[in-house]
C-alpha cells in the first residue's frame, strides 16, 4: 500500500512539482494545504504518513505548524522545504520536531531519498 | 531621512559584483533545475542606485514590469524585488509550468505561483551569497507578484519603507537559455535604519573601517 | 501659448495655471490630491506618501504627509491668487499592490485616501471625484484648462474624472 503524504506550501506551483515527483515514485498525495493553519486542520482528518512542509507561508508558517502537529501526534513525520538562504529557520523547525529538510528547487532524487529516509 | 547615504567605493562595488556572481551561480543552478533545461547566468551590472533612479534603470517611468516582492527581515529590514521584463513573462511562465500562456498580464494561477516561486528562489540564491560574504543573516518572506508600471511598484515600495530617499543594491543578471536571453534584476532595498548595518557588515568583511 | 506639463514626484507639491498640466507618474499607495479653482483656472497637485505628520516627530518634507501637504498646497495656491473658498478637490491613487494574503487592518493606500478626505473636509473643500483603491498603479494628468483628470492604468481603458 502506498505511503500517504500531505503537501503544504503556499505556492501551488511547488505543490504541483512535488506531487509529480512523489506520484512518479509510487507515493500517494493524500492532501494539500496552502498554509500552516490549514495543514494542522487537515492533519487531524487525513492522518498522513508524512508531511512535506514549506517554512515560509502566510497565516501560519512551517515552524509553528510543525509544533502544532507534534502536539497532535508526537510521532508525526514532517519534512521541511526551504529556499537557499532560509536554512537558519530549518534548524528551528528541526528543534520543533521536523525530521529533515530539502532545499528548493527540488532535485527529484534528493526528494525521494529524503522521503524514504523520513518514512524509515 | 536621517543618515547620509555613504557612497560605495569601487572596492565595495567589486565585492558586490563577487556576491552577484556567486549568487547568480547558485541561481543559475536553481533555475536550470526548475525549467529542466540548462540556463546560464551572467551578472551584467552591479550598482547602488538612489531610489529616484530606479524607474529609469528599469526602462523609464512608463515601463511595465513584472515584480516579485518579498519582505526582508532578520539582521536587516527591507524589501527584495526581482523584476522581469513584462514582454518575456509568458515565455518564462511557459518554461516553468510547461503550458503556453498568451497574456503576460493575465497569467494563470499556476503561472503566477511559478513566477513568485522563481523570484523567491532567486532571492534566496543572492541572499545566501551575501551571507557567505558578510555573515548578515537575512530571511526573505512570502512573495507577492505585481504586474504594473515600474514607477508604481517603486512608489509602493518606498511608501512601505516609509522613506522618500532610499538606496537600492542592484544586481542585474542575464539569463541565457539555448541562446535565448532574458534579463532579470534583483534589487535589495534596506530600510534606512538598516542601511548602516548593511554597510558596516559589508565593510567589516572587506577589512575596512566601520562606523561606530 | 503652448501647454506645458509639470511632473509632481513623490512627496512633491506643485501649482500651475491653464493651459498647463500637472502629472503624477506611477501612483502606487501614494495619493494624488488635486485642487482646482475653476474661475481663475489655477490649481495644484500633491503626491502624498503617508497619512499623517503627527506620527512622525520630524517633518522633513511636508509633501510626504496628507495633512501637511494639503496645508502647503493651500498656501502655494493662495500665493498664486487662487480663491481658497472656491476650490474643488479630486483624489487618485491609494492602491494596495502587493495585496497580502492575510487580511490586514486598512492598507496604507486607503489610509492615505482617508487622511486626505479628512483633511479636505476640515478645510471645507469638496471632493468632486475619486478614483482610488484597487491594486493597480495609476498615472494621472491634471489639466488646469478645465480641471479634468486623465487616469491611465496598465491594460485598462483611459478614464477621466
Amino acid at each position: 500500500m502506498a505511503h500517504r503524504i500531505m503537501l503544504v506550501d503556499d505556492a501551488s506551483f511547488m505543490r504541483m512539482m512535488l506531487k509529480n515527483i512523489l506520484v512518479g515514485s509510487g507515493y500517494e498525495v493524500a492532501g494539500e494545504a496552502e498554509n500552516g493553519a490549514k495543514a494542522v486542520e487537515q492533519y487531524k482528518s487525513l492522518k498522513p504518513d508524512l508531511v512535506i512542509m514549506d517554512i515560509i507561508m502566510p497565516e501560519m508558517g512551517g515552524i509553528d505548524a510543525v509544533r502544532e502537529i507534534m502536539k497532535l501526534n508526537p510521532s508525526a513525520k514532517v519534512l521541511m522545504c526551504s529556499s537557499m538562504g532560509q536554512q537558519s529557520l530549518v534548524v528551528e523547525a528541526i528543534q520543533a520536531g521536523a525530521k529533515d529538510f530539502i532545499v528548493k528547487p527540488f532535485q527529484p532524487s534528493n526528494v525521494v531519498e529524503a522521503v524514504k529516509k523520513a518514512l524509515g | 531621512m536621517g543618515e547620509e547615504t555613504k557612497p560605495f567605493t569601487d572596492f565595495q562595488i567589486d565585492a558586490l559584483k563577487e556576491i552577484g556572481n556567486i549568487g547568480s551561480g547558485n541561481a543559475a543552478t536553481a533555475l536550470s533545475q526548475m525549467v529542466g533545461r540548462r540556463v546560464d547566468m551572467s551578472v551584467t551590472k552591479v550598482l547602488v542606485l538612489p531610489a529616484d533612479a530606479i524607474a529609469g534603470f528599469l526602462g523609464g517611468i512608463d515601463k511595465n514590469v513584472a515584480a516579485v516582492h518579498m519582505p526582508i527581515y532578520g539582521e536587516m529590514l527591507g524589501v527584495a524585488l526581482i523584476f522581469f521584463p513584462l514582454e518575456r513573462l509568458s515565455e518564462l511562465s511557459s518554461m516553468l509550468i510547461g503550458r503556453r500562456e498568451e497574456d503576460p498580464s493575465n497569467l494563470s494561477e499556476l503561472g503566477q505561483s511559478a513566477i513568485k516561486e522563481l523570484g523567491s528562489i532567486l532571492t534566496g540564491a543572492y541572499l545566501s551569497a551575501l551571507f557567505r560574504f558578510c555573515h548578515l543573516q537575512l530571511i526573505h518572506g512570502v512573495p507577492a507578484l505585481a504586474i504594473d508600471m515600474a514607477q508604481a511598484v517603486l512608489d509602493t515600495v518606498l511608501v512601505e519603507l516609509e522613506q522618500r530617499e532610499e538606496v537600492a543594491i542592484v544586481i542585474e543578471t542575464e539569463f541565457l537559455e539555448n541562446e535565448k536571453q532574458l534579463t532579470g534584476s534583483f534589487f535589495l532595498l534596506p530600510e534606512a535604519d538598516s542601511l548602516k548595518k548593511f554597510f558596516n557588515a559589508f565593510s567589516k568583511a572587506l577589512g575596512l573601517p566601520t562606523d561606530a | 501659448m503652448p501647454e506645458r506639463e509639470w511632473a509632481v514626484g513623490i512627496a512633491e507639491i506643485k501649482t500651475a495655471r491653464s493651459p498647463d498640466r500637472l502629472t503624477a507618474y506611477g501612483l502606487g499607495s501614494c495619493v494624488g490630491i488635486s485642487l482646482y479653482d475653476r474661475r481663475n483656472k489655477v490649481g495644484g497637485l500633491a503626491h502624498v506618501m503617508l497619512p499623517s505628520s503627527l506620527l512622525h516627530p520630524q517633518i522633513s518634507v511636508p509633501g510626504k504627509y496628507a495633512d501637511t501637504a494639503i496645508e502647503k498646497l493651500l498656501k502655494a495656491l493662495l500665493e498664486e491668487g487662487a480663491d481658497l473658498t472656491a476650490l474643488e478637490a479630486k483624489l487618485v491613487g491609494g492602491s494596495n499592490m502587493f495585496a497580502s494574503i492575510i487580511p490586514q487592518a486598512v492598507p496604507i493606500g486607503m489610509r492615505n485616501v482617508s487622511a486626505s478626505r479628512d483633511k479636505l473636509l476640515e478645510k471645507g473643500i469638496p471632493v468632486l471625484a475619486e478614483e482610488v483603491g484597487g491594486s493597480q498603479g495609476r498615472t494621472v494628468f491634471f489639466s488646469l484648462f478645465d480641471g479634468r483628470i486623465e487616469i491611465r492604468k496598465l491594460n485598462q481603458p483611459i478614464q477621466w474624472i
